[in-house]
């Protein structure tokens, strides 16, 4: 019944979806509100109907209905209930129904803030976002209905769920990451709109500023997130590989973070017009190229859906979407151009410029490394592999030039900086920064040259952002008399975006610092007997105990799998450090596939980190990975810092307080 | 039982960290089995275990041409190269035997290791393009050529950015105080939308 209801109302936000498309061009043509009024109204409509559907879905997941196909390839009766949220999206046919669902609340969202403002460009974004969505409805209704029944009937048991995706960070990652990506569409569409209805000052980006901030901060997260999900799930000790799948959800950030620091040009100094319409448009087509490569089967990936035929209209729909944008961006490049103006190259125009051209060139990068076996199978016939190395190669260079940049920025005046001011700006920063380096290298024997690369640009852009602060706090304190801690609060309110950002850029740091650590990464294979002591490094490591859990003996903790658990108990420098439980999983409900959990015990120097290869429950031996990664906590550190710079710049308690008085 | 026996002698061999050039070489290959990431980067099923025990034994100070041999032919005859769907052995295991005698020596080099399994595997092999040949220089190349393109476009806009304040500064206020043909045309849309 619920199932039924579901497939209906998906059926019917298809209806209503070209309804509201149709009346919308009618309105174009002849300007009657009514039409205008009808058009988002059934836009609402659907959108609402698509929310319904989902909801019925995940009831369908959740009470373990096994005639419909989607539930039964990824619930079973197992299954702990959490994680049967997670079915939602482990599947193509769910997954584009979630994509819906999330788009769908976004366009709600859009309806009620702009219906009654914005009046030009208001139907032409309800046209653009409806297009997007008629896309992926065609796909759910006609393609991957995530109705289907099975065709025998129920059955007993589903299949579960992927082993791989029962972790508390894939019951978030996924959610964030269509956040992050479906966020996008919306400054797109506003984009489209200013384009077709030549409004194309800044409106259109104040209007979107908070939906990109937004949108980029999510998938921010979904990335760290899925990249913290490897690093404690995979269990091969890192937490980056490059795989096509983490590359698709790199590009658009790197194109989506250009944009916003480009957008800042336009909206003090009106310039970059073309070049912001050009951002946030390969940024959208980069969210749905990211969703084409994890569903066309293009690239190999263990993170990618099984290939469908869905990819050929993924391809298309990329196609229509670059052909639409470079038409539109051509016939409208007069009213685009902006008479833009500067006295030097040394300004902080063109440090904007350059970081914009440096992100965008890693992109395209990422883009040509991920293709590239496809290419030169194309032209040669040979398929080649491009991993990590050639990614690592390629990258950190780069990575290491943004940041300079990061630090370099601030510090030029707009228009034009003096050689005096440079001077000025740059020698304490400096002297700070090589004093670091040298200090790692003699003093933490650090003598390869990216970590020392890393100290000293770290250190320049962290002095850049507290020197720009203690200004900011001595002016203030000499306009209003007001203590350090006031005249630092006060400095932050009153120009959130700009010190938001400076937090941000501290995130970004300690991540930065996080990297650096995988220079001086430690692993070994070891295998211990019940009662053995091994030493590494400055860790001993004594194996203590073993035993065995199973779904009847933890019927709750357990109800899907059984565990052989060997425990360590560790010591750093002779001291008591740790007791680690170490896992290696059996899914009774996907034919006992094996899982390592990893044990890990985390300090701001470095991680323990253990897996386990196998353990013999007859003797008691067991076989383990450790590996001694340094300096990982900060890249999860730096993501929070980075959290609650992007919450300053994005005003949220300004919008809590004005919500609630 | 047999195969766990094999799985603790090795790992008992292996209780200190992996060298350099061990860990080096596991980031230069991928893993043969599914590609999935480098032998460095992907969990330990038969095969790349096997391949990682073979690293050690080749890299290891302590030279044992028969052991080597031994965890070659247990590697790859038919027990040892089930389902490598991405990178399977090229050859049969006579030729990888023969092969081996060949290259096989004392402290032999990181290029002379890889070369060895580029040659069992294929070219697929390799984590990395290598950096000859026509596609080893488009995949290299091309990032260097993106940042070229990309500075000379930069530094273009630039230039001409600046001769046009320079060209301005040197028409005189009259036309610096002008308004900006955006201006200009945006009060054209709105006084022809108003039919004046």
């Amino acid at each position: 019944m619920t199932a039924t209801l579901g497939n209906s109302l998906l059926q019917l936000a298809l209806a209503f979806n070209v309804f509201s498309l149709c009346a919308m061009a009618f309105y174009l043509q002849n300007s009657d509100h009514r039409l205008a009024q009808a058009s988002w109204r059934a836009q609402a409509a659907a959108s609402l109907f698509i929310l319904v559907s989902t909801l019925a879905l995940l009831h369908e997941l959740l009470v373990s209905n096994f005639t419909l196909q989607y539930v039964a390839r990824y619930s079973s009766a197992e299954t702990p209930f959490i994680y049967k949220f997670g079915g939602l999206w482990a599947g193509m046919e769910g997954s584009l129904l979630f994509w819906l669902a999330v788009q769908s609340a976004f366009i709600l969202l859009v309806i009620v803030q702009n219906r009654y403002r914005n009046r030009q460009l208001f139907p032409w974004v309800v046209i653009t976002l409806g297009v997007i969505q008629l896309f992926f409805l065609v796909m759910s209704n006609f393609f991957e209905n995530p109705f289907a029944p099975m065709p025998s009937g129920a059955i007993s048991n589903g299949m579960g769920l992927n082993p791989l995706l029962q972790h508390p960070a894939m019951l978030a990652h996924p959610p964030m990451l269509y956040i992050g990506f479906i966020g996008f569409s919306i400054p797109f569409a506003f984009a489209v709109a200013a384009m077709m209805t030549r409004q194309l000052d800044s409106i259109w980006i104040r209007t979107t500023r908070r939906w990109t901030l937004t949108s980029w901060l999510f998938l921010t997260i979904s990335i760290i997130m899925g990249a913290k999900w490897a690093y404690v799930e995979l269990g091969w000790g890192g937490y980056w590989a490059w795989d096509p799948v983490e590359n698709a959800s790199l590009m658009p950030w790197l194109t989506g973070t250009a944009y916003l620091h480009s957008i800042l040009i336009q909206e003090k100094k009106n310039m970059l017009r073309i070049w912001n319409m050009v951002l946030i448009m390969l940024t959208f087509t980069l969210t749905i190229f990211g969703t084409y490569i994890t569903r066309s089967g293009v690239v190999s990936s263990i993170h990618a859906f099984a290939a469908t035929k869905l990819g050929v209209w993924f391809f298309m729909f990329i196609l229509f979407i670059i052909v639409f944008n470079t038409v539109m961006l051509f016939i409208r490049r007069h009213d685009l151009a902006s008479q833009n103006r500067l006295e030097s190259f040394v300004s902080r125009e063109s440090g904007f410029m350059f970081n914009n051209m440096l992100f965008v060139a890693m992109m395209l990068t990422v883009l040509w490394g991920t293709m590239y076996p496809l290419i030169s199978e194309g032209i040669t016939g040979v398929q080649i592999t491009v991993g990590s190395p050639y990614f690592n190669t390629v990258m950190i260079p780069l990575g290491l030039l943004i940041l300079a940049l990061t630090g370099i920025g601030p510090l030029l005046a707009w228009r034009r900086t003096t050689t005096r001011s440079l001077i000025r700006n740059f020698m304490l920063p400096l002297l700070l920064a090589t004093a670091a380096t040298i200090l790692g290298a003699v003093g933490f024997h650090i003598l390869l040259i990216y970590p020392l690369m890393t100290i000293f640009l770290v250190t320049f852009v962290a002095a850049t952002i507290f020197i720009e602060l203690l200004r900011g706090i001595q002016a203030r304190r000499r306009l209003t008399g007001q203590n350090a801690f006031h005249a630092l609060f006060g400095l932050v309110h009153r120009n959130r975006s700009r010190y938001g950002g400076y937090v941000v850029h501290l995130g970004i740091l300690m991540m930065f610092i996080g990297f650096a650590g995988k220079a001086y990464d430690k692993e070994a294979d070891i295998a211990m007997n019940l009662g053995d002591i091994k030493t590494f490094g400055i860790y001993d490591m004594a194996y203590t105990e073993y035993w065995m859990e199973t779904a009847n003996t933890h019927p709750v903790e357990r109800p899907n799998h059984a565990a052989k658990i060997a425990r360590l108990e560790v010591k750093k420098n002779g001291q008591a450090f740790t007791d680690l439980n170490v896992e290696k999983r059996f899914y009774t409900d996907q034919n006992n596939q094996p899982q390592s959990e990893v044990a890990v015990k985390s300090t701001l120097w470095e991680d323990f980190y253990v897996v386990m290869g196998a353990l013999d429950m007859e003797t008691g031996r067991a076989t383990l990975k450790v590996r001694i990664n340094p300096l990982v906590s900060w890249v999860w550190l730096g993501t929070f810092v980075l959290l609650i710079g992007t919450l300053i710049s994005l005003k949220v308690d300004a919008i809590l307080w004005r919500k609630s008085s | 039982m047999k195969k766990m026996l094999w799985l603790f002698l090795i790992t008992a061999l292996l209780g200190q960290f992996k060298s350099d050039a061990q860990k080096a070489i596991e980031q230069t290959l991928m893993a043969p089995c599914c590609g999935g990431g480098t032998l460095a980067e992907h969990d330990d099923n038969q095969h790349t275990f096997n391949m990682k025990r073979i690293l050690a034994a080749l890299t290891a100070d302590e030279f044992d041409a028969e052991h080597i041999r031994n965890l070659f032919n247990e590697t790859y005859s038919n027990n040892g190269i089930y389902r490598l769907h991405f990178a399977p052995a090229i050859h049969p295991l006579a030729e990888i035997k023969s092969h081996l005698e060949e290259v096989l020596h004392p402290q032999m080099t990181q290029a002379e290791i890889i070369d060895l399994f580029a040659w069992i595997h294929g070219d697929v092999i390799m984590s990395a393009p290598r950096s000859g040949g026509f596609q080893g220089f488009m995949a290299w190349r091309t990032p260097l050529l993106i940042l070229f393109i990309g500075l000379i476009i930069i530094l273009t806009i630039l230039r001409v950015m600046i001769r046009r304040s320079v060209a301005e500064t040197a028409d005189g206020p009259e036309r610096q105080s002008r308004p900006d043909s955006s201006l200009e045309q945006k009060i054209a849309q709105e006084m022809e939308k108003l039919n004046l």
